[in-house]
């Protein structure tokens, strides 16, 4: 059994007043299996946010089905979502999303917080992972003084302090300079070398050369997906390119 | 190019609709009040009801006072709503616009505020004040007339306050755009809390400053004499609000922080969810907002002394009628014919309805109240040293106590709030001084003052001043305090005084009938000659009773200013920080906060912001009762001392008032933060 399974899921945004319906995601089907690390790849508008956030139970798709587990998503109860969301999922987003009312230290706390553990276990959990992040100096700071790389570090320690089944990362490099992009990436390599299962989005190439498995999604299908195999991350990279260049000549 | 300007200007203040509309409304307010208290000042028909006279007065004291706070008010609110314009000015200089244009563009914006402002504030006013002034009339029992009143003056008054107000915002406005740089404003308003020793350092400053300020107020002695009332007790209690306004701010803006800070040190506590969102958000929040929660606790404290002192007032109300109103006027005569005329003419004039009370003798003399040692042969100076000291005879006294002293021969009663001892007479004869009691009747006849109480008949106490040629007599305060005789004076004047030295009778005369029949006829006998010091116990009653309803109905609309003021802080306290939270909320929701949570800790920090002022409001309305009780005992000397529990049942209705007010603004702050959601 696949950990994550999307089954012709299916999302129609409609305008409140003109009625006028816009096809976010016309059927996508896919699963990630536990272990992996899949990205899903496309431009802007392509529909691979919504899908990601229809995954992560934060927007309801308009029919299909999800399945983490084996659970399907649909039937959770509302009020059973925000807890399942913060055991299985994992989250890392563009803009860090990092709180400005907590430390860096309590903005990894939170979930933990969120989910009643033990002020002892607490630390026990976060002090050792920080400093497995090499974030441990900057626990006491504020989000503001820190670096923008640092800031995703942190981010990526928040979304995997809960050990979730799925990491979910929605272009986590968008807001990065060159080097502190190729330190998050990095970082996601050891996660997903220590076990952790990742879906990562984005429409960078270089992000998603890191994968070991590209999806391509385009006006809400997902059309294609590369393996990596033996590949390295250059080559990797390279194949990516090819691809994306034969694919958005058209279909 | 200058309609540019004003498009600018009007599309912002209809987009941010939302800002705008309740600004606009809560300085047209402001203006409608200004306008009808002005007005009440101002108009013949209120001033023509009893106690009309002292509503005028109070209402031209209340417009100050009101105008003042208004003021600092609307240029408060000023910042909240200006706060989110700064990045729109920063995008417009960085496209190019002058800071001499974005001036252009403030300028329109105020003068589209103050118009919108004070044309809804008059025209309110001039609604409202008719049916306010209706109101009145009933409530204070005046002549109802429908003719519509407008005061030109007051609209001149209140439009002035505008161009003022909205000169100063300018200004301040003017001031920020130079200094701050085009980067500043582009920067996001996120910053964390600060930290550091100096927050503690000044947390405990503004603890000391707040226990100096208590330690000022229980100085004031418990009786206030109204002599001393408004000069040092005065400038001791202003100098003692300062240091309350100085000491709350300091607590709410560094202590809040301290305290908050520490707390966060206490992980057991800190690591629970509700405790770790809310202390963590109200940390980071009381940069801004503790200078919100010290205008709220400064607003409370006033809108909670103001309705323990009403209700003070109010409740000690009944006991001073019951003491002034069973008499309809007194007269003193100091000789049979002015007392057989004025009888005459009231029994002609009220149909033999009225009847004399009582007739009760005083010995009026001159004391001089002189401070620190005694002087011998000490000169009357002048006449504002001097003060009347009544003698009277001791079965006066027990009518008028229901009290009898029993004062040996060689003894005097003395009723008075001075520290007197003894009292002899240069010859070396000593009177012991029997301390006695004051009672709300005695003090009707006989006012406030120094009463000696003579055992014997008063007719033989004449012949002992005259005998020993008893003149001036001195009070004089400090260490041994005696009362003194001027005798060499004295001889210089002895036919004078002979002459003025008479014994004088106070009557006491009721007459039926409703209070204004009872004061006709004491305008009647005032006007009639050889009657002196007249007084009536009806006027006293009728204006005690129009200056009570006034005061009521001034101290109503105070209150109902300061709700509003409160309301529309902690509107504006709430929209913006939801603006600013809904992001964060959305990313708590994201990482597995469910909506129940997010409610429950929107109501926590509610109830902490609103309940910290409060109680601080409380604790400082307390301290201030020996001042406050001073003020109304200068209206009303009998008021009961129930100021304590009335505070505290005042504070209740405020935390009532507050919570409703809190449940309207959490759904405001909750509303946007879940609108958050449904926007992506």
């Amino acid at each position: 059994m696949s950990l994550l399974e999307v089954k012709n899921v299916r999302k129609i945004y409609s305008t409140r007043f003109s009625g006028n319906k816009v096809v976010a995601l016309s059927d996508v089907n896919m699963t990630v299996e536990e272990g992996e690390f899949v990205a899903i790849m496309g431009e802007s508008g392509s529909g691979k946010t919504t899908l990601l956030n229809i995954i992560a139970a934060m927007d309801d798709a308009t029919s299909g089905d999800i399945f983490l587990n084996g659970t399907n998503i649909k039937e959770i109860k509302e009020h059973k979502l925000a807890e399942f969301r913060r055991r299985e999922f994992g989250f890392v987003f563009q803009e860090f999303n990092l709180l400005d009312t907590f430390s860096i230290g309590d903005n990894i706390r939170l979930p933990l917080v969120l989910d009643d553990h033990k002020s002892k276990e607490i630390d026990d959990i976060v002090i050792p992972l920080a400093g497995k992040l090499g974030i441990k100096e900057i626990l006491d700071k504020y989000p503001y003084e820190v670096s923008g790389g640092e800031k995703q570090r942190a981010a990526c320690c928040r979304a995997v302090v809960m050990k979730p089944k799925l990491l979910l990362a929605d272009e986590p490099t968008g807001s990065l300079d060159s080097k502190s992009t190729g330190e998050v990436l990095h970082l996601l390599e050891e996660l997903h070398a220590s076990g952790q299962t990742i879906l990562l989005v984005t429409h960078s190439v270089k992000a998603a050369s890191h994968a070991s498995r590209v999806l391509f999604i385009k006006d809400g299908e997902v059309y294609h997906q590369l393996y990596r195999g033996a590949l390295s991350n250059h080559e990797f990279y390279n194949r990516i390119s090819d691809s994306l260049q034969v694919l958005l000549g058209g279909r | 190019m200058r309609n540019v300007y004003f498009k600018i200007a009007v599309n912002a203040i209809s987009k941010k609709r939302i800002v705008y509309i309740p600004y606009i409304f809560s300085t047209a307010i402001m203006g409608m009040v200004l306008y009808i208290l002005i007005s009440l000042s101002l108009d013949q028909d209120t001033s023509a009801m009893f106690g009309g006279h002292s509503l005028a007065i109070l209402s031209k004291i209340g417009s100050i006072v009101f105008f003042i706070l208004s003021m600092i008010f609307n240029i408060y609110i000023s910042f909240f709503v200006t706060r989110g314009r700064n990045k729109e000015y920063a995008v417009l200089n960085v496209l190019g616009m002058e800071k001499k244009h974005l001036l252009k563009i403030i300028f329109i914006e105020n003068i589209i505020l103050s118009i919108a402002g004070s044309g809804i504030g008059i025209a309110g006013g001039v609604v409202f004040y008719k049916l306010i002034q209706l109101a009145l009339i009933k409530y204070m029992g005046g002549e109802i007339n429908y003719r519509l009143t407008f005061s030109f003056t007051a609209v001149l008054i209140v439009l002035a306050s505008y161009v003022l107000v909205y000169a100063i915002i300018s200004v301040i406005q003017i001031i920020m755009l130079y200094v701050m740089k085009t980067v500043d404003y582009m920067k996001s308003g996120s910053r964390g809390e600060k930290k550091g020793k100096l927050y503690l350092l000044f947390a405990f400053l503004g603890v000391a400053i707040l226990v100096l300020a208590y330690k000022l107020e229980s100085s004031i002695p418990p009786d206030l004499r109204i002599r001393t009332f408004m000069g040092d007790t005065t400038k001791k209690f202003i100098f003692a609000s300062l240091l309350i306004v100085t000491a709350t701010y300091l607590i709410f803006v560094f202590g809040s922080v301290a305290v908050l800070s520490s707390i966060k040190k206490l992980k057991l506590f800190f690591y629970r969810k509700l405790n770790f969102i809310n202390i963590s958000t109200l940390a980071y929040r009381m940069r801004r907002s503790a200078i919100g929660l010290g205008t709220i606790c400064i607003l409370s404290t006033l809108a909670i002394i103001l309705t323990a002192a009403l209700l003070t007032f109010v409740t000690s109300a009944d006991d001073y009628l019951a003491t002034i109103v069973p008499e309809s006027f007194m007269f003193e005569a100091t000789d049979d014919e002015g007392t057989e005329s004025i009888m005459s003419y009231l029994n002609t004039y009220t149909g033999n309805s009225s009847k004399t009370q009582g007739v009760y003798d005083a010995l009026p003399l001159l004391i001089r109240m002189q401070s620190g040692r005694m002087i011998e042969n000490a000169a009357v100076k002048s006449a504002v040293e001097m003060g009347i000291v009544y003698i009277i005879d001791e079965a006066s006294y027990s009518t008028l106590t229901d009290y009898d002293p029993d004062i040996a021969n060689n003894e005097f009663g003395l009723v008075s709030n001075e520290k007197i001892n003894t009292f002899h007479d240069m010859d070396g004869v000593e009177h012991n001084l029997v301390k006695l009691d004051s009672s709300p009747k005695l003090v009707s006849v006989y006012g406030n003052g120094n009463l000696l109480v003579y055992p014997g008949d008063i007719d033989m106490l004449l012949d002992f001043y005259l005998y020993n040629d008893i003149r001036y007599v001195s009070v004089i305060n400090g260490g041994d305090t005696n009362l003194w005789i001027d005798k060499e004076r004295l001889a210089e004047e002895k036919e004078t005084f002979r002459e003025e030295f008479k014994r004088t009778t106070i009557y006491i005369v009721d007459v039926d009938g409703s209070y204004e029949a009872q004061y006709q006829a004491y305008m009647e006998v005032s006007g009639i000659v050889g009657v002196s010091n007249t007084s009536s116990s009806t006027a006293e009653a009728m204006e005690f009773i129009g200056l009570y309803k006034g005061l009521t109905f001034l101290c109503t609309i105070i209150l109902f200013l300061f709700i509003v003021m409160v309301s529309v802080t902690l509107y504006y306290k709430n929209l913006f920080e939801g603006i600013e939270d809904a992001s964060n909320y959305e990313v708590m929701r994201k990482l597995g906060m469910d909506d129940k949570l997010i409610n429950r800790t929107v109501y926590i920090q509610m109830t902490f912001s609103l309940i910290l002022p409060i109680a601080l409001a409380a604790f400082h309305a307390l301290f201030s009762e020996r001042y406050v009780i001073g003020v109304i005992k200068t209206v009303n000397p009998y008021v009961q001392r129930s100021f304590q529990y009335l505070t505290v049942f005042s504070t209740i209705v405020a935390i009532v008032l507050y919570f409703f007010i809190g449940v309207l603004a959490s759904r405001t702050y909750i509303k946007i933060v879940k609108g958050q959601k449904k926007e992506d």
